[in-house]
């Protein structure tokens, strides 16, 4: 089960004289779903994430995406890099529309799990 | 810095975009030369200090949006500054408070918010690490179970001890000349933390002395690195194909915040692709003079711009 995020963008509007780099990462609950009071999880180690290329760029640097293609899909086991920006000088802007993978397990119990994606930036 | 909420699913959306964001607006007087400091909390404390800093974050969005704020732990692992998820905590961040849980920003708002550090009377020295995040949550509904929380923060470099702030340095150990498999020449550093505060580094290479008196550069550091104190990394600079093999002059100058070190030493690029020559470096290690500029005086400085976290419109 896989479907796309929606556009993430990061725009560094501090200006800098200096270069800078910043990365956006990702991270992920396990999902779970209550039924008749038992919850059911689908722990992280299912949940895949590719950043897919840039939709967007702008401004001077080197815009690398975390994840190219679905071939390089990774497992939300902790915090992993989403998007890299390096050499940025003055402002910069970078947007990408990721996909997530749900990989249910035959175990798993019917219902409608919920979970929560952060995307990270500082 | 600045955030913006994501979509949740990809339903065909016509809402503006949302961004939010959130920046620095003071750092210390005794630190107005340092960049690191205009972007990020870089501060040493003795124990028992209690700190305060202010910070402004705003929406620009058409509509008005919630802001979450805490801090979370950070680490510097694999020459990266990470951040630990969620809201997993460390000694640092639990120092942290706002004067604000969350504010709710109308549609082009900005408010100003002040965080403290309470330092502990009993912290032990030494570095430690944390990011102020301002957070904004999707809600997850029955149509969208993917809640997606979008977040930007200020990072946080404290370090406590008594006494005077503890040295930042770093070491240019060894350079090397190579040319990739696919024919480019580069030029990599080791370096080594041999101070006891994080670096963040940044540089330039510039080239000399070339065939026929050419120079060549600056040419910047490829890949930034943060290393921890005693931590051993590397900087790369990627060069062009066409750029002749040499012999060149190579003064490759590295810097984190306002400490600047420089390495020299005479390169000739391989001609073989995939191969090496380790650099025999000529001089080493003397902070650049022209690292330090920027007025004083003020009691503050004024922070930069925003970093921003955008939802652009949500795809089909």
């Amino acid at each position: 089960m896989s479907a796309q995020l929606g556009t993430v963008t990061v725009a560094d509007t501090r200006g800098s004289a200096v270069q800078v780099s910043y990365t956006a990462t990702v991270s992920t609950t396990n999902f779970t779903t209550t039924v008749g009071g038992n919850t059911s999880t689908i722990s992280r180690p299912n949940i895949s994430y590719w950043s897919g290329p840039a939709t967007t760029v702008s401004g001077t640097g080197v815009f690398t995406p975390g994840q190219l293609t679905a071939a390089n899909a990774i497992a939300l086991t902790g915090t992993h890099t989403a998007f890299s920006v390096t050499l940025a000088v003055g402002n910069t802007t970078v947007a990408w529309n990721p996909t997530v993978i749900v990989r249910v397990p035959s175990s798993a119990v019917a219902g409608s799990y919920s979970g929560t994606i952060t995307h990270s930036v500082a | 810095m600045l955030l913006a909420l994501p979509a949740l699913t990809g339903r065909a959306d016509a809402k503006p975009e949302g961004l939010i964001g959130i920046r620095l607006v003071e750092a210390p007087e005794d630190r107005a030369d340092d960049p690191r400091a205009r972007a990020y909390i870089v501060d040493h404390v003795k124990p028992g200090t209690v700190i305060h800093r202010r910070f402004a974050v705003n929406n620009t969005s058409a509509r008005p949006q919630t802001l979450w704020l805490y801090a979370a732990g950070a680490e510097i692992r694999q020459k990266k500054f990470g951040f630990l998820p969620e809201q997993t905590r460390n000694e640092l961040s639990s120092w942290i408070s706002f004067d604000h849980p969350a504010v709710t920003l109308p549609p082009g708002g900005e408010r100003m918010l002040k965080a403290t550090i309470r330092v502990p009377r009993t912290a032990w020295k030494g570095e430690r690490y944390a990011v102020m995040w301002a957070e904004a949550r999707s809600s997850a509904t029955g149509q969208h179970n993917v809640q997606v929380n979008n977040r930007v923060g200020i990072r946080v470099y404290l370090d406590v001890g008594t006494g005077g702030e503890p040295p930042t340095d770093f070491r240019v150990d060894k350079i090397w000349a190579s040319r990739d498999p696919a024919g480019k020449p580069r030029l990599d550093a080791q370096v080594t933390n041999t101070g006891r505060r994080a670096v963040d580094m940044s540089g330039e290479l510039r080239l000399s002395e070339g065939p026929g008196g050419t120079s060549a550069g600056p040419f910047p550091v490829t890949s930034g690195v943060t290393l921890a104190p005693q931590d051993v990394g590397q900087v790369e600079v990627l060069l062009d194909p066409s750029l002749p093999m040499g012999p060149w002059k190579a003064d490759l100058e590295l810097t984190s915040g306002r400490t600047t070190r420089t390495a020299s030493g005479t390169v000739t690029f391989p001609v073989a692709r995939d191969t090496t020559a380790v650099v025999k470096q000529s001089s080493t290690g003397f902070p650049s003079t022209t690292a330090l500029l920027v007025a004083a005086g003020a009691l503050t400085v004024t922070g930069g711009g925003y970093l921003i976290w955008r939802r652009a419109r949500r795809t089909p």
